[in-house]
């Protein structure tokens, strides 16, 4: 038996796109829009023509493919570095939610219909197809994929999954950024046009589904992708080590299927 | 099948050890922010709650603590990270013993030859010289005086097409072989010449000849291993270090694991 690793990352860089967060105070500290990679020779008296690259990081690492950890929302958990190994590593499921639209909702019956059956203690990656928008168009890709609500967050603490890691832009649902009609003026009025309904009635709550699988110890993944659509449907084993830097409420991962052919 | 996972990787943070002369990263932690100006968990701000590193940002460069170098550190023509393949950090390897070793013993191809478990052929493998000890207890022992790889252990890598070498050292090459020492790292040529009366130049004439030629072969490179690593030390087992698929980095931070069955 041959085993064969899929990449279910995006490809993350200085320009790839980030949450689109507007802040209070005018830093934009979660998703940092000026992080920039600067290479640059590194030249420590070396001789015989020797050099070294060398490039300096400036800016966040919660974007592209990462992990949320539990210290996200909650005081004293557990840092991405911390999170037991056991979390982060075993059989897992890829369930294809391809047939959702803008806006839809992820419930308790979506994951309790899907397919192949979620199991308890599996590491779940749920596939919305809304990868394909990642570095091709960042307005869609970040106002419009289908997201989690709580009851589908409920769904998978009560099936006591290890992990959850999705083709999404957040864990939470678009609109569940209360009082998104402050922060994300641009959504909010796209939805009331069309829709016609009022976003802080329908998402009352700011990042719920943070919060429940945060709080129940569950490693979450966002923005997955990469090749996601060759194992979607399919059983294997999942791998998602974060690096171990303390104290941290979650940063870039590899997230990767293996799959026994 | 059950199978237990060991944690191979250092853990870092702020004020974390790096080699000589090289800065540690600037990790600004973004909790104030937010948190700062409102009480945690006031329903108009209800933004980060937890705090940490996350919220804020890393200024500073990627060869930190266990971490993957990509080629194109030591060649212009070299791979960056994202675009090493995931099957060379992945398989089968071994985790073989040289804690018997002391303060700037050379790994030769002979240590290797003979080492137990045996190296074959494809493995990922896995170099215990015990110096992951003084990881954040004392640093100078740790950058300067750890048993490194020489040149001939780093052929007779390549001769077993091996796939990856990790390693309780802070360098793939030997503390020595970075001239002209008298620049790169002055005291270390002070204590080297003071306790041998031998010239370092003389014996190390090369500059990081071990990596260089590790790297040009494509062989995943991970200096700073450690942790619990003499747990499974003298074992076979499947080893993972996927790095993360930042776009042009030339390293990057990894958790290095190693998955024993039974």
């Amino acid at each position: 038996m041959a085993t064969k690793l899929y990449d279910l990352s995006n490809l993350t860089g200085w320009m790839s796109p980030v949450w689109p967060h507007v802040t209070i105070t005018g830093s934009s500290a979660i998703s940092p829009d000026h992080s920039l990679l600067r290479a640059r020779e590194h030249n420590m008296g070396i001789y015989k023509g020797a050099s070294r690259r060398v490039s300096i990081w400036t800016g966040g690492m919660h974007c592209g493919t990462h992990c949320d950890a539990p210290l996200h929302e909650k005081e004293g958990g557990w840092g991405a570095g911390e999170i037991p190994l056991e979390k982060c590593y075993g059989t897992g499921v890829v369930v294809d939610f391809r047939y959702m639209k803008k806006w839809d909702r992820i419930t308790a019956e979506d994951f309790e219909k899907a397919k192949p059956k979620i199991e308890e203690g599996d590491i779940v990656i749920i596939n919305t197809g809304w990868h394909h928008w990642w570095w091709k168009k960042a307005y869609v890709y970040h106002n419009h994929y289908p997201g989690l609500v709580p009851s589908g967050a409920e769904w998978l603490v009560k099936k006591k999954v290890k992990a959850v890691a999705g083709t999404w832009g957040s864990l939470d649902h678009p609109l569940a950024y209360h009082p998104l009609g402050r922060d994300y003026r641009w959504r909010y009025d796209e939805y009331v046009k069309e829709t016609g309904k009022d976003p802080a009635k329908e998402f009352p709550d700011y990042e719920p589904c943070h919060r429940i699988l945060c709080t129940n110890d569950i490693l979450a993944v966002e923005n997955a992708g990469g090749d996601v659509d060759q194992v979607t449907g399919k059983r294997c084993t999942i791998a998602a080590f974060p690096f171990r830097l303390e104290g941290s409420i979650g940063h870039w991962i590899r997230l990767v299927a293996i799959v026994e052919e | 099948m059950a199978y237990k996972l060991y944690d191979l990787s250092q853990p870092f943070g702020t004020g974390t050890p790096m080699w000589p002369r090289w800065l540690s990263p600037d990790i600004l932690v973004g909790k104030s922010s937010f948190t700062g100006i409102t009480p945690a968990g006031h329903p108009e701000f209800p933004l980060l709650r937890g705090g940490g590193i996350g919220g804020g940002a890393w200024v500073g460069h990627l060869h930190c603590a266990t971490h993957i170098v990509a080629p194109i550190y030591c060649m212009d023509y070299g791979r960056t990270l994202e675009k090493i393949p995931l099957e060379n950090c992945y398989g089968s390897g071994v985790v073989v013993d040289f804690r018997y070793m002391k303060k700037w013993d050379r790994i030769t191809a002979e240590d290797l030859e003979k080492a137990k478990p045996k190296i074959k052929e494809g493995d990922f493998v896995v170099i215990n010289t015990g110096w992951h000890k003084y990881w954040r207890v004392n640093e100078y022992v740790y950058y300067h005086h750890y048993p490194g790889l020489t040149p001939s252990a780093a052929e007779w890598l390549i001769k077993k097409k091996v796939k990856a070498v990790a390693g309780t050292f802070a360098a793939l090459d030997h503390p020595l072989a970075f001239p002209p020492l008298e620049k790169t790292i002055p005291h270390l040529n002070v204590e080297y010449k003071k306790e041998t009366g031998k010239d370092p130049i003389e014996e190390f004439p090369d500059y990081e000849p071990s990596l260089t030629m590790l790297l040009e072969k494509g062989v995943v490179c991970i200096p700073n291993a450690g942790a619990d690593i003499d747990q499974v030390t003298g074992k076979r087992c499947t080893l993972i270090a996927f790095p993360f698929r930042l776009q042009e980095a030339d390293a990057g931070m990894v958790r290095l694991v190693a998955v024993v069955e039974g």
